[in-house]
Parts: C-alpha cells; sequence; structure tokens
C-alpha cells in the first residue's frame, strides 16, 4: 500500500513538474525570432528539383528568404509545415499550435475568421501602385469578385481575410470508352445503375453532403436553370436561389438528404480522400469524385501511361457545381514584423514567374492571372499547328477581355476543362459555406452514421 | 556521534522515474483527457449527452441503437478482431513451438524470419497486399470479400505479434518438466496438453491481447483494402474527430478502453501468478 501512495505521488510531481508549464507556454513552435511558420499542404508549393518548371530550383519557400532579405534587409526562416486536412490544421490550432500563415480551404478560412482567429490584411495590401503588391496587381478579377461576394459579418468579406491560392471545381473523372459522357452530365450519375459499382465518392462530410444536395434538389436546380436561359429570372436570383439550395442545412433537408446518401452508399464502388485517385489512371475504375486538381493530375498520368483502352474526361454536374479554392490567411495575434513577412510571402508566391512554377508542380490552378499565365496555358494547352480538330475556348471571364484560346477539341473535356471550367458553366458554380457548430454536429452524426 | 556525510543514495527504483514519466505524460493524462471529453459538453459542464447520442440518438431507445449503424460498426469490428486474433494463434502457436523445439542452433535467426517483415514500412506492405488481391481479383469484389481480405490484413500484421510472446514462454519452459511427463508416462500428445500448453498460457494470453485489441483500430488495413466498405472501431473514432466531434469520439475511445480492460482481464493480463509460471521470466 505504501509502495503504491509513493508511487502516486511521483505521479503528481511527474504531472506538476511536466505539464503545468506546458499549460502556460504552449510549447511547440514559438513565434517570433525571425521565423515565418507556414502551414499548408503536402506538396502543394513548388518544391524545386529535376521535375519543377524551371530545372534544379530550389523550393520556393527557401528562395522566398533571399528575396525577402534583398527587399527589406531583414532576415527570416520560413518553416513550411504540410498538414493532412483542413480539419487536421483546424485541430492543431484549436490544440495551441502556433503558425504565423496559413492556407485552408474556402469554409474554414470562414470558419476561422468567424471565430476571431484571423486578421485582417491591412489597406496597404491591396495598393494595386505599389510595386511589390503582385497579389493585388495580378489576382484574377473573376477570383476577387467571388472573395467580394462571401460575406463574413456585416462589414467584412472574405477579400479582408484571405488571398486566394488555388482554385476549381469538384466533378467526375471517368473512362470515356466505358462510361458514356451522357450518363456523367450530373448528380445523378452517383445514384444511376449505369455506374453500379464503377464510381466513388468522396469520404467527407462536406462533399458528401453537397452531393446529397445535388441528388436531392437536381430537378429543381435544372428547373431554375431553365428559367434563367428563357430570362424569367435574373442571373442574381438565380444565384442567389442556388446558393441557398446547395447550402440548405434544414432538419428536413438533411433527413431527404440522407436518405440520398443511403442510396449513393449503397450504388458505389467504394469512399476515398486520396488512395483512389490512380486507380481511375490505371483503369481499374472507371469513374470517380475528385476535385479539379487531382482531376489534372490523374489525366496526366493517363496520358504519360497511353493506355488505349483510357479515353479518361472531366466534367461538372450541370445543375450546379461546388467552387473551392484555397487562400492565404494570417493568424490573429502574429506581431507586426512577422505580418510583414507573411504578406510578402503571399505576394512572393503572386509574381507571375512563381505563379507559373507553382502551377507546373502542383497541377491545381493558380488565382492568379495575367499575361504570363495565359502564355502559359497557352503552352500547355494551346493548338499546335498540326492539331486539325480544334476549338476556341474562351478564358475572358479569368483573364479579361480578349482573352480566348485556341486547343486542340479534346482538351475541352480533359486537363483545360478541370485547370479552368468553360465560361458557360461558371453562373452554376457555389461555393459551400461552413456549417455552424450544431450543424456540424448533425451532419457529421448523420454521414458517419451511414457509410 | 560523528557527524553523517550527507550521501547521494542511489536506489534502483530511480530507474522506473523515466518510465513512470512516460506513463504519466503519454497514458494517464490523455487518458484523463479522453475522460473529461467523454463527459463535458462544449462549456465544460457535466453531461451524459454523448452516452445518450450514443446509444439513444434515433430516440428508439436500445432498440434504435441495435439496429444502427454504428451498432454493426463495433459489431463488424468485434467479429474481424476475434476471426485476426484466432487465425494468428493458429499459425503462430505451431510456428513458435517448432522453432522452439528446432535442433538448429541459431533459433533467433528462424524467429528473424518472421520478424524481419515488421522490418518494411506497413502501409506499404497493406499496399502491396491490395495489389495482390486485385491480381487476384478479389479485391473489393464484395462485402464477404472485404471482410476476408480485411482479416489477412490484420493477420499479416500482426503476426509476429503473436509468434513473439508465446516463442518467449515456450522456449523458457524447463526441458525436465517435458522428460518428467515422459518418465511418467504421458504421451507427447498429453505431455504437450498438460505440460507446454499451461505453460505458454501467459505468451497466449499477451499475444491475444496484442492482436485483439490493437485490430479493432487499425483502419488503415481496412481502409486500404476495402476501399473503405469495411468500417471498423477505429474509424469511428477517427470520423468523430475529424468531425469536430470531439466528445462523441472521445465517448466512443473510452468504452472501447473500458472493452479491453474487461478482454484483458478475462484472458488472465491481470493475474500476477500467470507471469510466474513461466518461474518469474518477464515475456520480452
Amino acid at each position: 500500500m505504501k509502495k503504491r501512495l509513493s508511487y502516486l505521488l511521483a505521479l503528481c510531481i511527474s504531472f506538476s513538474t511536466l505539464v503545468l508549464p506546458a499549460c502556460t507556454d504552449s510549447g511547440l513552435g514559438k513565434r517570433g525570432e525571425n521565423v515565418l511558420r507556414v502551414a499548408s499542404w503536402d506538396e502543394y508549393i513548388c518544391e524545386g528539383g529535376e521535375d519543377s518548371y524551371v530545372e534544379n530550383s530550389r523550393p520556393l519557400y527557401e528562395e522566398f528568404e533571399d528575396w525577402y532579405f534583398e527587399q527589406t534587409g531583414q532576415e527570416i526562416t520560413v518553416e513550411y509545415v504540410p498538414l493532412q486536412d483542413n480539419e487536421t490544421m483546424y485541430n492543431k490550432i484549436k490544440m495551441g499550435d502556433d503558425y504565423d500563415l496559413l492556407c485552408p480551404s474556402e469554409y474554414m478560412i470562414m470558419k476561422l475568421a468567424k471565430e476571431g482567429k484571423l486578421q485582417k490584411f491591412p489597406q496597404e495590401f491591396f495598393d494595386t501602385s505599389v510595386k511589390t503588391n503582385y497579389y493585388a496587381k495580378n489576382v484574377s478579377s473573376y477570383i476577387k469578385g467571388v472573395f467580394d461576394g462571401l460575406h463574413i459579418d456585416e462589414q467584412s468579406t472574405l477579400t479582408d481575410y484571405a488571398a486566394g491560392y488555388m482554385w476549381g471545381t469538384t466533378g467526375f473523372v471517368f473512362n470515356r470508352n466505358e462510361i458514356s459522357p451522357d450518363i456523367m452530365t450530373d448528380w445523378d450519375a452517383f445514384t444511376s445503375s449505369a455506374c453500379e459499382r464503377k464510381i466513388t465518392a468522396k469520404d467527407n462530410v462536406r462533399d458528401s453532403y453537397f452531393v446529397g444536395l445535388g441528388l436531392y434538389y437536381q430537378d429543381e436546380l435544372n428547373a431554375l436553370r431553365d428559367d434563367l436561359d428563357r430570362g424569367n429570372i435574373t442571373l442574381h436570383d438565380y444565384q442567389t436561389t442556388l446558393s441557398r439550395m446547395m447550402n440548405d442545412t434544414s432538419e428536413t433537408t438533411m433527413n431527404a438528404v440522407k436518405k440520398k446518401l443511403i442510396a449513393l452508399r449503397q450504388n458505389v464502388y467504394g469512399l476515398e480522400t486520396d488512395e483512389g485517385k490512380l486507380d481511375v489512371a490505371y483503369g481499374r475504375l472507371d469513374a470517380s469524385y475528385q476535385w479539379s486538381g487531382d482531376a489534372v493530375y490523374i489525366l496526366d498520368v493517363a496520358d504519360e501511361r497511353e493506355d488505349e483502352s483510357l479515353d479518361l474526361a472531366y466534367t461538372i454536374p450541370k445543375s450546379a457545381s461546388n467552387l473551392w479554392f484555397d487562400g492565404w490567411v494570417m493568424m490573429d495575434g502574429i506581431d507586426e514584423k512577422t505580418k510583414n513577412a507573411a504578406m510578402a510571402f503571399v505576394n512572393f508566391l503572386s509574381i507571375p514567374e512563381n505563379v507559373v512554377r507553382n502551377m507546373y508542380y502542383i497541377g491545381y490552378t493558380s488565382c492568379i492571372g495575367g499575361d504570363e499565365v495565359f502564355d502559359y496555358v497557352t503552352e500547355t494547352y494551346g493548338a499546335e499547328d498540326s492539331d486539325k480538330d480544334t476549338a476556341e475556348y474562351d478564358l475572358s471571364y479569368f483573364f479579361g477581355d480578349g482573352y480566348t484560346l485556341t486547343t486542340p477539341q479534346e482538351q475541352t473535356y480533359k486537363q483545360l476543362f478541370a485547370q479552368y471550367p468553360p465560361a458557360t458553366d461558371i453562373h452554376r458554380l457555389v461555393v459551400m459555406t461552413p456549417f455552424d457548430k450544431k450543424t456540424n454536429e448533425r451532419a457529421n452524426r448523420m454521414w458517419t452514421n451511414i457509410k | 556521534m560523528t557527524k553523517e556525510k550527507p550521501k547521494l543514495h542511489f536506489s534502483r527504483k530511480l530507474l522506473a522515474i523515466p518510465y513512470a514519466l512516460f506513463l504519466a505524460v503519454f497514458v494517464i493524462i490523455p487518458l484523463l483527457i479522453v475522460l473529461y471529453y467523454a463527459f463535458t459538453n462544449d462549456e465544460g459542464k457535466f453531461t451524459f449527452e454523448y452516452v445518450r447520442v450514443f446509444f439513444n440518438e434515433s430516440g428508439e431507445g436500445l432498440k434504435g441503437f441495435f439496429r444502427s449503424y454504428n451498432f454493426r460498426t463495433i459489431m463488424l469490428s468485434f467479429f474481424i478482431s476475434f476471426m485476426s486474433t484466432v487465425v494468428c494463434l493458429l499459425i503462430a502457436y505451431p510456428v513458435a513451438y517448432f522453432i522452439a523445439h528446432s535442433k538448429i542452433k541459431n533459433k533467433s535467426m528462424l524467429l528473424l524470419l518472421f520478424i524481419v517483415p515488421m522490418w518494411v514500412n506497413f502501409v506499404l506492405r497493406i499496399n502491396a497486399l491490395k495489389e495482390l488481391f486485385v491480381y487476384l481479383g478479389t479485391y473489393n469484389k464484395s462485402d464477404a470479400w472485404n471482410i476476408v481480405n480485411t482479416i489477412i490484413g490484420m493477420v499479416y500484421d500482426f503476426l509476429p505479434f503473436m509468434i513473439l510472446p508465446i516463442y518467449t514462454t515456450i522456449i523458457k519452459i524447463d526441458k525436465s518438466y517435458l522428460e518428467a511427463a515422459k518418465d511418467l508416462g504421458a504421451t507427447p500428445a498429453k505431455a504437450f496438453l498438460k505440460v507446454t500448453l499451461p505453460l505458454s498460457k501467459a505468451g497466449i494470453a499477451s499475444g491475444i491481447s496484442m492482436v485483439f485489441l490493437p485490430s479493432m483500430t487499425n483502419y488503415v488495413v481496412s481502409n486500404y483494402l476495402t476501399f473503405r466498405n469495411v468500417k471498423i472501431i477505429g474509424k469511428l473514432i477517427d470520423d468523430y474527430f475529424m468531425g469536430d466531434l470531439w466528445h462523441d469520439g472521445s465517448f466512443i475511445a473510452l468504452m472501447l478502453l473500458m472493452f479491453m480492460f474487461l478482454v484483458t482481464w478475462l484472458t488472465g493480463g491481470f493475474q500476477e501468478d500467470a507471469q510466474s509460471e513461466t518461474r518469474g521470466t518477464s515475456l520480452w
């Protein structure tokens, strides 16, 4: 008994000496000291090396350190921390990890901003007369418009909090030789018998819920679209209704969505997050639901394999599709010096040359427009003289008036579609806003209990 | 009286301090945190809400729970764990027995053959196994195949954890016991049943707890080998934590923990004499 007591005592002592100090000072990673702690995703910045656009270059975050020294005469070290997903990022912040600059997705940005965990970019960041404000000068007006339309509260929009990094859509990657493009046009592909045990869905609550809403509202959404085409409603009204429907989390809707998702779960081949990516490229799977950037990667891999039996395509559901983006945000509470370095980092990544390097390396589409980026897109997807079957691909919504690309016909349903959705589809893209605490609870329990 | 010099007395007990610290920081405190989250809400107030949600989310009482997907997950998880443990035991015991009794001088080399696979990264091994299933055409073929494949994956992964403790106990059994049994007229089979088997009980118990418990939670295996069509408890907990439902996740983790205690208790893991039967030697 005495032994036990002394053991307990030893535990108590070790507890107080070890843990209590750790509570007051969150231990992991200290702020300041000329360190910029950047939390982002794996393979989400050009890491240089042989396969990069500029051969044998260094990682961009390392080059930034030199660039920053040249610009300001101050030394900075970038600690680039790749994280798994938005939820991990959120949990890490909640557990007290200190980062200065984060790159979460749109809904997480909104969630963090609403919780007061972020700070706004100052006015001087948006001053286009300053030479080094590359972000403000180069960001596509399309992205800027989307950001301006997303309200955090009555006074502020997403523009105040975030600088766009990469963006895209979510849609189907499928093998045209196995599944007809006529089937993969809308959400009901998930529950169609033609796709039975041939298609995969995403294993996360938000993507799935969006799919469920699409299945539930598909007919109404298409009717709404017809109304728009006939001129019965204005574009603004159309988009407001669209956004309201695709963000509907009322209890009745969620119950209906649940039924749709159960049907989906029984029809699909399986769920995945990343590990199913290559199965489509290797012809093991005929269709899957993917983020556009991953779709580009899948299509690239399939191209490299030169497999005759594969004719992969990318498309987005025609009733409504998801628009997503990742953006740079600054954590609340970082000091002025770190803040300047954080803004410089964002601007550095928005220099057209670096944008191209990132796009080449990551395969996702940058939020930055401008001639250099358009030239890169032309270089990658433009038609060559030998191409007979070409199409005009309108990119004016992103790069500005007159920017149209002549591209091989097949690119209109391949990589180019995944990188920049067609101008005709832009107006039916919806941003999914974050769930509030209660809704998140309901949605997660619903999804966890059926999959 | 002469003044005694204050002497720094080093007792062997002090050597236990690093482990006690480790235990406190990585076991006790996390457990307390899990306990805290399981029974408090977001405002930090004590609540049974998550108990209710877990057992009675549908509002139909336990009947609803038995019909729920979560219940299915738990049962399936239990079944997979049970089968994996049985298969592991059936393979591991003969292997351990023959290695321990083999005439080969360098027994550790033989044992190494079963340990070496553990040195290869386990996600890599599971992916390789997936390729094998794809080749054989059993990958994600049907629900039944998914369960079978998961069990194969678990066995592949945890077999060494069953072999090692059993081997350690068998090798330490005094040979004179068996000789005595033989002298007294026992057949080899009888000697095995009456001597070797009871004396290696501790190893079996240890092996069972080292396979059964992890295979309830090792969802990497089920995720990779079934395209997420088999869901086990570990994945359920992960889903809740990833969905920012820490309280729900903690409660299930706690349930699992209680269950593990039960299994350990049933397999005699808490009996001190189980250890002394192998003549006071520890397993590892």
